[in-house]
């Protein structure tokens, strides 16, 4: 599998990620880390805990790596999770919404992860 | 070419302030070619980063939100501290916080770019940000000079001290060159030919000092290089073979401060350096010196000296040693001349070899001259109130002296304070002083001689003696340079002895014959009817109260005073 055809599978954009870095070396090398990135986990753990500081932080951490790793479709959703919880910004979405689009969120997060996680089973 | 000028660039260092691990690494990943990258995962730790590396850092790229201190607060405590105050910031914000935004600007950030990252755009804002600050405050410096390509003398010594500052603990050599004869070589075969000539050394330098940093040129012929420190030989780097034919009529030389000592400021470290190369100028066939222990210590010496003269003038550390000059004709002490030791309490005795050209060169040699002077004074007052005989002593007058506007009247003020009668003061002068600003020596002697003070003309026939100056000068006393009296005695042909001695009586000058050891040359010296004579045969230079005893001993039945 090259990395485009990884992007391709997991629905992220290819072309984002080559404008940024340039080469097929640095996306999978950087893709791969992603693996290891623990801000989709701590945005999760904070919306259980109800902690809006730590649902905030976690999305804008996952919508800013999201953004420079290509991966666009995390990144939009992370976005929207990161304005609702913004602070100074004024709640827009009932409780219930923010799940669903969690849990959204969190479907794509995991085919994400897998497809990384195959994507590193061969190199 | 543009490759080697990209090779002495400095690479600048840029800080990333992101709490975000894996963005960290990117934005490193993507300046590491062109940047030394610094990284802190928030505000505080970049602002350690920023006091650690004060006055290296060119540039932040910010995030605004992070735990513990944000991208606000940096920036608010960033310019509480002039030291970084100037130091330009790019905050990395998401697309759509206008607010954020302007509240960055009215903290004083610079710029923006908007994650994820355009690289090109990124990389751009950066490179003028850059620019703009380093030539602002560095206006009216020249980065490179245009002929050589290598930085300028003023951004040479800026970058030199920004990259010892940053790295103190690592080492360095500096290699300075210099062109042998260049403003000769200039007249001789033009300057185009002599620029292309320059161009091609700073040239061939750049491709052959081993891991060479940047390089400058700090003189019209004269560049300096620092390099990581090398082991290896220079001799095939900086002379090469074959060199000298393409080279054909220049001759490069190299100085090399090796080891580079870096709190020293810029220009001390280039001083170094330049002082090894002065030690092989005019020296055919040594093209590499360096500073090494001995120079090291000579400059300490040369320190210390600087520092502890004031206080040693006003501690009186400065004793005058007097010398018999003895007359020939009466077969006592004649005269003496007045020599200046240096007694230190802690370096002990400084020879005047050392300290005198130091002071000649400084301008305080007038003021230890003076000092001689009076001492001089006080002595023979009190000599002549205890009854004591005294002799007519002279002293060496110094170059500088003869800056002085009424060096005649200052003198005659002295002596006068004293209640002395002028003619028991002398004064020497040597040939080579003539020869600087005759009209003026010329003048100042007449003055002196008008006033009473009879002057004597120093290591006659060393030199550059000239004929002219004997003509010309209104002199009293020939000193018949020491190298004559030792050579005469070497080979026993006593003729140029004979003929300045015959010389001196027709323009009826006195001699004085200088550094006499032996009874055979006092019994030569007397029968070519030399006047006086002074060395070792008689006396070293005696401490004053041991002068005193010498003359009681050795003075005429009836003193002349």
């Amino acid at each position: 599998m090259t990395v485009q055809e990884l992007y391709d599978s997991i629905g992220a954009s290819y072309d984002s990620a080559k404008r940024i870095l340039q080469m097929d070396k640095l996306i999978s090398k950087f893709v791969l880390k992603f693996l290891d990135d623990k801000s989709c986990e701590k945005l999760m753990s904070g919306w259980e805990a109800k902690d809006a500081a730590a649902v905030f932080e976690g999305a804008h951490a996952l919508k800013g790596v999201g953004a420079n790793l290509g991966l666009n479709h995390l990144s939009e959703q992370a976005s929207a999770i990161a304005e609702e919880f913004r602070p100074g910004n004024a709640r827009t979405m009932d409780d219930d919404a923010v799940t669903a689009k969690l849990a959204a969120l969190k479907a794509d997060y995991d085919k994400t992860i897998a497809g990384i996680a195959a994507f590193a089973a061969q190199q | 070419m543009a490759n080697e000028k990209e090779i002495i660039q400095r690479k600048r260092t840029v800080l990333v302030v992101e709490d975000n691990e894996m963005n960290r690494e990117i934005l490193c990943e993507l300046l590491s070619d062109d940047y030394e990258v610094l990284e802190a995962e928030d505000g505080s730790v970049g602002l350690a980063q920023l006091d650690a590396h004060s006055g290296e850092i060119a540039l932040v790229l910010l995030d605004v939100y992070m735990p513990n201190c944000d991208g606000f607060e940096f920036l608010e405590r960033k310019r509480q501290d002039p030291r970084f105050d100037t130091v330009p910031v790019i905050m990395m914000t998401a697309s759509n916080t206008v607010d954020d935004e302007i509240r960055c600007l009215e903290l004083g950030a610079s710029d923006f770019i908007t994650k994820p990252y355009n690289v090109e755009v990124m990389k751009n804002r950066m490179k003028s940000l850059i620019r703009l600050r380093e030539s602002s405050t560095m206006l009216g410096r020249l980065e490179t000079d245009s002929l050589t390509g290598l930085y300028s003398k003023e951004f040479f010594y800026h970058t030199l001290e920004e990259v010892l500052r940053a790295n103190p603990d690592e080492h360095y050599d500096l290699v300075c060159s210099d062109v042998e004869n260049f403003r000769t070589l200039n007249d001789r075969y033009g300057t185009a030919q002599c620029d292309s000539f320059l161009r091609a050394v700073a040239d061939d330098l750049t491709d052959r000092i081993p891991g060479l940093l940047f390089g400058g040129r700090i003189g019209a012929d004269v560049y300096a290089f620092l390099l990581r420190h090398y082991e290896g030989s220079w001799s095939g780097i900086l002379t090469p073979e074959g060199e000298e034919t393409r080279y054909a009529k220049f001759v490069v030389k190299y100085g090399i401060f090796a080891n580079v000592d870096t709190s020293l400021p810029p220009a001390a470290i280039c001083d170094r350096a330049t002082l090894a190369l002065g030690k092989i100028k005019k020296k055919f066939g040594v093209r590499v010196a360096w500073f090494d222990d001995e120079m090291r210590n000579l400059q300490l010496r040369e320190h210390q000296i600087e520092e502890n003269m004031e206080t040693a003038l006003s501690e009186r550390q400065f004793v005058v040693y007097y010398q018999p000059k003895h007359d020939l004709h009466t077969d006592s002490t004649g005269g003496a001349e007045a020599l200046v030791r240096w007694i230190h309490p802690e370096l002990g005795f400084v020879s005047p070899g050392q300290f005198i050209p130091i002071f000649e060169r400084n301008g305080f040699i007038t003021s230890l001259d003076f000092f001689i002077w009076e001492e001089v004074c006080r002595e023979l007052r009190r000599c002549i109130d205890a009854g004591l005989p005294v002799v007519p002593v002279s002293i060496n007058a110094s170059r500088m002296d003869f800056d002085v506007p009424d060096l005649a009247g200052e003198i005659a003020a002295l002596a006068n304070k004293y209640g002395l009668d002028h003619s028991l003061l002398h004064v020497e002068l040597t040939e080579s002083m003539y020869s600087d600003n005759p009209g003026k020596i010329e003048k100042t002697l007449e003055d002196l001689h008008n006033n009473g003070f009879h002057i004597e003309l120093d290591d006659f026939g060393s030199g550059y003696s000239s004929l002219t100056s004997l003509n010309t000068l209104a002199l009293d006393v020939m000193k018949v340079d020491m190298s004559l009296i030792r050579q005469a005695a070497a080979t026993g042909d006593y003729s140029i002895l004979r003929f300045c001695s015959l010389l001196a009586d027709n323009l009826r000058l006195k001699t004085v014959v200088e550094g006499v050891e032996t009874a055979e040359q006092v019994a030569a010296l007397k029968v070519l009817g030399c006047d006086y004579i002074q060395g070792y045969y008689f006396s070293k230079p005696l401490p004053p109260k041991e002068f005193e005893e010498y003359l009681v001993a050795h003075s005429a039945k009836e003193v002349k005073a």
